[in-house]
């Protein structure tokens, strides 16, 4: 009997951990909980400043940040990157950041709208491609092809930023009802669209064209949008409005937006608004 | 017969005309229920022959080993052994179940087992609401009740009090009055063998030490045995454990 | 009498312990508490009248229950083999059949897609066939399976082995064949380790996350289960989440009681 007590206990154990380590599922939400702490007390001029960013913005501004932080009037910048829905549904509840990279201007007007940041500034565009498996198992030649029935296609959720734009490139080509058919797996950004695509395990997704620059771009075959569905995505950077690093943080964005942050971002796939 | 079990090694040649008795006797340890549990099948024999008639049950010499099942032995273990979620009926009526009879027939003919032993109005309960000495009459109900051609009766009335044990000690001498098969009972008890007119002998550490004068051709040693056992024709309707082993490499 | 542990103090835990243990409970239970105190009944009515959480709790039940049957299919066989088996590596093979109830869900999600997955081992095999798992409902049930199967082989084997095996000898003696042994003896002496075998691989399966989403997607109304349901409503509508949340913590409370009868009794 005792035996059998331990196994149980143990089986509610590990029923607990299983649970535990699904709820908070997604990885780099779990990141966020360091610069929170880190940001609460940011009254000393060293401490970092904390960005959150979209995750299609990840690489390029791990490279903004090692290049800003350079500078002799840089500060050091910590990046904490998820789908921009992700990054305001945290802010919303209580994250601490002092700069928001958004991919559209809606996950940004979430958090302004009830005074957490001030206004945004356009900084940077991109747009959006096709991706298949290079063997191309759902035989996609053209983005009509999407519409096809049994056709297993990958985006990003509807919240996310990559997700709506995907969903009005859909609708302008005029197959966005095929979508809604319930036939389509969900990621909560980008990369992940991207990843299930290169494992091969969907027959396409839609995906930003700056997101190719990546590691896994060798593994998938690109079909541009017809200039019709061009749909331009714009990345808007705002301030946290009650950040005691308000100069750091503007200074972080003024770089972004000189000429020395405008070739990084051009460097990696992203237009000029 | 030989069977090593841990520390004990059981050598002995019994052989039970039908239709008798032979009361097995011994202090615990001796064997008895260890040589019982290797007729029933449940333990391999390591040397020689277990037959029951024509049938040869278990020959090692020969790789015959028939499973329990088709031994057709009605065992009445000592721990009892009743299934815990059937109710009395149904432990009784189980072996007739297990050979295809219909449901109420093997519940009427369980039912008249167990009131033969006074236990009718305990039909419907299950083992853990009755007492051991109701329990032992269930087993031992369900031992005469499987149709069996022999029977293994390991202590029937261990646990009784004395008015039920005189009650099941009656049933069990007329159950067996009309049971044509060979019998094999272990007691300490010899009331019993008395009863039951029947053959006694006695184990220790695994040999026949002492034996009813009037058995010695049919239950003896090993080292008393003389070859001629093992070439016996085969006698209808006996029981037989004959040791085929080689002599005293007992590690006793 | 019977002395009580602790009537004489004797057994008494040091003052410590009971502070240790006072924030130990707090810190499990707070967290729930504030869950529910934090739920939206308000507008608890019209979030659940939404179609689609309707769909998720429907496809949860059915993945967790589908799951379950298989488990139960071929776990007992698994336990009976582990419990009742005499072969070379029986401790490795009930340690491999184990790993999965330790093995973090998303790298059992990795590991699923590398075995069924389009590219993985059996991948081309199963689409020679015509069968593609990735992104299915049966994909789902496949993940919850792989993770919570587990949970019922353990509590299985523990409760065949620990069958008393003299009642099958009698039952042999009077002549049961194998499969009616099992069924009338073994199965019901087992009875209550095969219940809450099942009940933990249910929920453990209806609370599968990680492998779900790594290996069958996050598609609505096939493989947006309640767990996937919780995580994308977390982006969108946090109140929703919290809602879905003490869905969720009111059908586990159900299985605890459930269990409860089964074998939290000592």
């Amino acid at each position: 009997m005792d035996c059998r007590r331990w196994f149980f206990l143990l089986c509610m154990g590990l029923c607990a951990t299983g649970i535990a380590a699904c709820e908070t599922g997604d990885q780099r939400a779990r990141r966020d909980a360091t610069p929170l702490a880190g940001g609460a007390s940011t009254n000393r001029n060293r401490a970092p400043i904390v960005v959150f960013a979209a995750a299609s913005l990840e690489a390029v501004f791990d490279e903004a940040a090692s290049r800003f932080a350079a500078r002799p009037d840089g500060t050091e910048v910590v990046i904490h990157a998820a789908g921009s829905q992700i990054l305001a549904t945290q802010l919303l509840e209580g994250a601490r950041a002092d700069l928001f990279a958004s991919a559209d201007a809606h996950q940004l007007d979430r958090v302004r709208d009830v005074g957490l940041f001030v206004a945004g500034t356009p900084f940077a565009t991109n747009s959006l491609v096709v991706v298949t498996p290079l063997d191309n198992p759902g035989h996609v030649q053209t983005p009509i092809d999407l519409a096809r029935p049994g056709l297993r296609l990958v985006l990003a959720g509807p919240d996310v930023p990559a997700g709506a734009y995907a969903r009005e490139a859909l609708q302008r080509l005029g197959i966005a009802g095929a979508v809604d058919a319930g036939r389509v797996s969900e990621e909560s950004d980008v990369r992940g669209v991207l990843a299930k695509v290169a494992l091969g395990e969907a027959d396409a997704g839609i995906v930003y064209r700056t997101d190719l620059g990546s590691a896994l771009a060798d593994t998938v075959r690109t079909i541009p949008l017809p200039a019709a569905a061009d749909v331009r995505a714009t990345y808007w950077i705002a301030r946290s409005s009650d950040t005691p690093r308000s100069v750091a943080a503007d200074g972080f964005t003024a770089w972004l937006l000189s000429t020395e942050g405008r070739s990084l971002l051009a460097e990696h796939g992203f237009s000029s608004p | 017969m030989s069977v090593v079990r841990g520390d004990l090694r059981i050598q002995l040649a019994l052989d039970v005309p039908a239709g008798s008795v032979l009361v097995i006797e011994g202090a615990n340890g001796a064997g008895k229920t260890t040589l019982l549990a290797t007729l029933a099948g449940h333990i391999a024999a390591s040397e020689g022959r277990v037959q029951l008639g024509a049938t040869v049950m278990e020959d090692v010499a020969r790789g015959v080993r028939l499973p329990t099942q088709a031994r057709r032995v009605g065992v009445c273990y000592q721990d009892r052994r009743l299934f815990p979620s059937l109710t009395a009926r149904d432990n009784v009526a189980y072996g007739a179940r297990s050979r295809g009879i219909d449901r109420k027939a093997a519940r009427d003919a369980a039912d008249s087992w167990l009131e033969r032993l006074g236990m009718a109005s305990l039909a419907a309960l299950r083992p853990a609401r009755l007492s051991a000495g109701q329990a032992q009459r269930v087993a031992l109900a369900r031992a005469l009740a499987c149709s069996p051609r022999w029977l293994l009766l390991d202590e029937p009335l261990a646990a009784l009090d004395p008015d039920a044990r005189a009650q099941t000690l009656d049933v069990l001498v007329a159950a067996l009055q009309d049971f044509d098969g060979p019998v094999l009972l272990v007691s300490h008890e010899r009331d019993v063998a008395q009863r039951l007119s029947a053959g006694c002998v006695r184990m220790e550490r695994g040999r026949l030490v002492s034996v009813d004068p009037a058995l010695d051709h049919r239950a003896r040693n090993v080292r008393m045995s003389d070859d001629r056992e093992q070439d016996d024709p085969v006698r209808d309707d006996r029981v037989r454990g004959v040791d085929e082993g080689k002599d005293g490499d007992n590690g006793l | 009498m019977r002395l009580r542990r602790g009537d004489g103090g004797e057994g008494a835990a040091p003052s410590v312990f009971a502070v240790l243990a006072f924030v130990g409970a707090a810190f499990l239970v707070l967290p729930l508490a504030a869950l529910v105190a934090r739920a939206p009944w308000t507008r608890a009515a019209a979030l659940l009248a939404d179609a689609d959480l309707r769909s998720a709790i429907v496809l949860s039940l059915g993945v967790a229950t589908g799951a379950t049957v298989l488990a139960a299919f071929f776990g007992l066989p698994l336990a009976w083999w582990l419990s009742r088996g005499r072969f070379p590596l029986r401790g490795a093979l009930r340690a491999l059949v184990t790993l999965p109830m330790v093995l973090p869900p998303v790298v059992a999600g990795v590991a699923l897609l590398a075995a069924f997955g389009r590219r993985g081992l059996l991948g081309g095999a199963l689409e020679a066939g015509g069968l593609t798992l990735p992104f299915t409902t049966a994909a789902a049930v496949l993940a919850a399976a792989f993770v919570s199967a587990p949970f019922f082989v353990r509590s299985a084997e523990a409760g065949l082995s620990a069958v008393d095996p003299a009642l099958e000898a009698a039952a042999a003696s009077l002549g049961a064949s194998r499969w009616r042994i099992m069924r009338t003896v073994t199965l019901p002496e087992a009875r209550r380790s095969l219940t809450a075998g099942l009940v933990l691989c249910w929920a453990r399966a209806l609370g599968e996350f990680g492998a779900t989403i790594t290996f069958a997607g996050n598609v609505r109304g096939t493989t947006r289960t309640l767990p996937l349901a919780v995580f994308s409503a977390l982006q969108r509508d946090p109140d929703l989440a919290v809602l879905l949340g003490v869905l969720m913590l009111g059908l586990s409370l159900a299985v605890l009681v459930a269990l409860r009868g089964e074998e939290v009794r000592p």
